[in-house]
């Protein structure tokens, strides 16, 4: 399935490719409106992939199909990494950026990191992107012998009590109007909620408008503990 | 920039024709010899008939997967033959797989989706590294 969708994203893409740099018989580089408007199709072909990929995501987390590969995970790391890539964007619009380390973290953490840091990535780009001006606060902190804790607390537009419980659904869109300032595929927390749960943890959410919104992931330190426990 | 890869004879086995129209538009535009193959089978046989500096290998595809492809080209009786540059051609692009493909016998590996710039640089590495 996976390869049906992306094989002919993949020919666009490279034909593309070849019309823009002219790699083709007697071909040239491509320049001014032409290299505009293929400039587009490159735009719009990988939001569509962007997009499948989270599609198929999905699909498979629900599947139950992951495998998870297991390592030594250094979560502080991931948060950091995470929080530089957002540092732009958040600078752009004046929102600060601030990461606590509590005095209970143990940093040895079995788990699966690209899993880990697709939960991390998705929490910190959606607070920023809800987040006009003032702050996203990140935590990182024991909570007790098993478990550690993320938080992601936001400063932003917030989310009213009737969506609150709508917002892990697939595909589900606070502002789903056709005049909606925020773009994207409504998959993103469907996502982290999936896969929070196929790395043993589970995610809560509260809210209130123009205040601001917190996420608490809960998580197991060591994944084959959460297994056992089942 | 580009080095010319006039005089190259590059072997190409794709099963899905428009993977193969791409690589091949892209190498003949660089004046590359271009033989091409939409199954292992047939890329086998082009393989036995001539001489290539550079090939470059679907991994998957129905009945002969690149993998097995190269087996055959590695046990090759010709040394010549036998040593010719490798390039997987993957949509694995799963951490690990990379470094299987290369334990394998491949000299490098394109990810799709294909990045005509990037491919170009790697065909042009292992042409390189093998001294043609």
């Amino acid at each position: 399935m996976s390869h049906e969708l992306r094989t002919p994203l993949n020919a666009i893409r490279g034909n593309t490719d070849l019309l823009v740099y002219g790699y083709y018989e007697d071909g040239a580089p491509a320049v001014g409106k032409t290299l505009d408007l293929l400039h587009t199709i490159q735009r719009s072909n990988t939001r569509l992939l962007t997009l499948i990929n989270e599609v198929l995501d999905v699909a498979r987390l629900e599947a139950g199909r992951e495998v998870l590969q297991l390592s030594t995970v250094d979560v502080v790391a991931l948060i950091s990494e995470t929080l530089e890539a957002q540092r732009v964007t958040a600078q752009s619009k004046n929102v600060a950026l601030r990461f606590t380390i509590g005095e209970r973290a143990s940093h040895r953490i079995t788990s699966d990191m690209p899993k880990l840091g697709k939960i991390i990535n998705n929490l910190i780009a959606n607070a920023v992107k809800f987040t006009l001006s003032g702050s996203v606060h990140v935590t990182f902190d024991g909570l007790n012998a098993a478990q550690w804790q993320f938080t992601v607390q936001d400063s932003g537009i917030g989310i009213a009590p009737d969506q609150l419980s709508k917002i892990f659904e697939r595909f589900y869109q606070v502002d789903s109007s056709e005049t909606r300032q925020y773009k994207g595929s409504g998959l993103g927390l469907a996502i982290v909620k999936e896969t929070v749960a196929c790395l043993g943890g589970t995610i809560s959410v509260e809210s209130q408008q123009k205040q601001g919104t917190l996420f608490v992931v809960t998580l197991p330190y060591h994944y084959a503990d959460a297994k056992h426990d089942d | 920039m580009m080095t010319d890869l006039k005089t190259l004879r590059v072997l190409i086995v794709d099963d899905e024709p428009d993977n193969l129209m791409l690589l091949q538009t892209l190498f003949k535009h660089f004046k590359a010899q271009v033989s091409t193959a939409a199954d292992g089978v047939h890329g086998m046989k082009r393989f036995a008939e001539n001489r290539f500096d550079l090939i470059l290998l679907d991994i998957q595809m129905p009945v002969t997967s690149g993998e097995t492809i190269l087996q055959s080209i590695r046990s090759h009786s010709d040394p010549l033959k036998r040593t010719v540059p490798v390039i997987a051609v993957t949509a694995h692009a799963m951490a690990g797989d990379r470094e299987r493909l290369l334990r394998v016998g491949f000299n490098d590996y394109i990810s799709k989706p294909i990045d005509v710039q990037v491919a170009l640089e790697i065909a042009q590495k292992c042409i390189k590294v093998n001294g043609a």
